[in-house]
């Protein structure tokens, strides 16, 4: 099994027009696709990217810029699920789950490598 | 994919209830003219908790999160206002509530409920103004549904919720029971606008499909709270109660697997739903338990003889035609006259329906409906003139623009023409 990182995205102002049971119905949706990845053995984790605060630290022309923390202004990163799976072809399957896709979302999907310090 | 309702973390309507909740709460704190910052700061913390939960975990008291995220949001908003307007004493008293407040504010809500439904059904705003505003901050419905459910456009249902916010501001409602000479008044208006909201469901003007159950859902749920506030008093809240119970009942009867409109006389009365006419009776009951009779009471009795008759043929006609003379008496109007109309036909033959229907055609509150020469078909049929009955279902077809209305229509017309 190989770890493999899934970072969802999706635009801000997507939620806001939700009604409460629209709310209600996505969380619900999330917590089984969850329940569904732990159940199978495939989580390792969840987080949240808070949206508001972060930079981007690039240089230009020798000089170091700060920017805002995402590459494109329309789609942020919300978040991300550690998981674990056979290859990226099944780490692809498993993404297809996520609701985020069903609320125009998207899920990229990158393999975790070796990482110094990590056991 | 897994089975989504195995995952039940929420009961049924959890963040609708607590929609309204914390909408009455932080009404009842700051007042109804901060609606719209109360609302964004209720869907700001909702937002939040779909952004956060599904990654983060769920807090262990979801209520009280939203509930902290949302009031803390409107102190800050109200001290951004203070900044811009240091000299007004009132923001800085609602920033800092006095010792009586529990941290929680808490306190029993069924009254603060009431408080705020009366508010939304304010009469100086419009009927259309009320059904919006109520459905969005008391059955927390979307903006699109309730486009939806008064037949706009999304835009439009955004302006006409903001206007009324606005008028509710300007024209400072209070956030209180009336005084009690005032009460009756203000609840008929409630009544009146539950009651609206309950016909646009159960007779859908335009679209496809007949009936709009879910809006009959809300008008119930409606109905629902004022019994547990102290409105419950009074009888003609029951009364509503059972008539739209009763009126429920026959939802899953009123078409047939194609959509089609079944009339009471063709309805698969096992259909009906045991529940509510068991409800309905329940309600009735209790309606009767003061002296007070109000349209509500008569309307649910009538409904009560359909429900009691186990065939369309063992229906109590006189019964019906009493009531509907009673509730003429009580309050007249075309429309009531329309449907007593019917009970007229079944007690003393078409001619006399047809009389009935005679002194209706000036109307102009039925100017544009299509009920009248429906029916004014339907009689003429049973008075044997398949050519006058064709005419006026002609007429009807040209009034409706419902679906399943108009194909009940055009059958009608067919079997004018061969019979």
């Amino acid at each position: 099994m190989k770890n493999y990182l899934l970072i969802l995205r999706d635009h801000e102002e997507r939620w806001e027009r939700f009604s409460p049971d629209e709310m209600q119905q996505t969380i619900e949706k999330f917590v089984a696709w969850n329940k569904s990845l732990s159940d199978d053995g495939r989580f390792i984790g969840a987080g949240k990217l808070t949206s508001d605060l972060g930079t981007t630290v690039r240089s230009q022309d020798g000089d170091l810029v700060v920017d805002g923390p995402f590459s494109e202004a329309k789609e942020a990163i919300a978040g991300y699920f550690a998981i674990r799976a056979e290859s990226i072809e099944e780490a692809e399957g498993l993404a297809k789950g996520c609701p985020i896709l069903t609320y125009g979302g998207s899920v990229e999907v990158r393999e975790l490598g070796h990482c110094t310090g990590a056991d | 994919m897994p089975d989504e309702a195995s995952v039940k973390l929420f009961v049924d309507a959890f963040f609708r209830e607590k929609w309204r909740d914390i909408i009455v709460v932080l009404t009842r704190r700051f007042g109804p003219q901060h609606l719209d910052d109360i609302e964004n700061a209720v869907q700001t913390a909702m937002v939040r908790a779909l952004d956060t939960w599904p990654l983060a975990g769920i807090p262990d008291n979801p209520g009280g999160w939203i509930f902290t995220v949302a009031k803390n949001h409107m102190l800050d908003r109200l001290r951004k206002l203070k900044r811009a307007a240091d000299t007004v004493p009132a923001i800085t008293d609602m920033l800092y509530p006095n010792d009586n407040d529990t941290p929680e504010w808490a306190g029993p809500l069924e009254d603060d409920t009431l408080r705020m439904i009366l508010v939304c059904c304010h009469p100086r705003l419009t009927a259309r103004e009320s059904i919006a505003i109520t459905l969005r901050l008391i059955c927390g419905l979307g903006t699109q549904d309730i486009a939806g459910a008064l037949l706009i456009g999304d835009d439009a249902a955004r302006k006409l919720l903001y206007r009324t916010k606005d008028k509710i501001r300007r024209r400072r409602f209070p956030f209180e029971l009336p005084e009690p000479d005032e009460q009756a008044a203000r609840l008929n208006r409630v009544l009146q606008i539950i009651y609206l909201l309950f016909n646009e469901g159960y007779a859908a003007r335009t679209g496809d499909d007949l009936t709009r159950n879910d809006l009959c859902a809300e008008a119930q749920r409606l109905a629902d709270l004022l019994l547990r506030s102290q409105m419950a008093e009074k009888g003609s809240v029951w009364a509503l109660a059972a008539l739209m119970a009763f009126q429920a009942s026959r939802l899953p009867a009123r078409v047939d697997g194609e959509g089609r409109l079944l009339r009471l006389q063709e309805q698969d009365r096992s259909r009906w739903d045991r529940r509510q006419i068991a409800l309905g009776f329940d309600l009735l009951d209790h309606s009767m338990s003061s002296s007070e009779r109000s349209r509500y009471h008569l309307e649910a009795a009538i409904a009560a003889c359909h429900a009691a008759a186990e065939t369309y043929d063992d229906t109590d006609w006189p019964r019906i035609r009493g009531f509907y003379d009673d509730l003429m008496a009580l309050v007249p109007s075309p429309v009531v006259e329309l449907n007593r109309s019917v009970a007229v036909m079944m007690t003393d033959g078409p001619a006399a329906g047809l009389t009935v229907l005679q002194t209706l055609e000036d109307a102009p509150a039925l100017k544009d409906s299509y009920l009248l020469p429906a029916l004014q078909g339907d009689f003429e049929a049973r008075a044997g003139r398949p050519d006058l009955a064709e005419r006026h279902y002609r007429d009807a077809l040209d009034k409706s623009e419902n679906s399943p209305v108009r194909a009940f229509l055009a059958d009608q017309i067919s079997a004018c023409s061969i019979g």
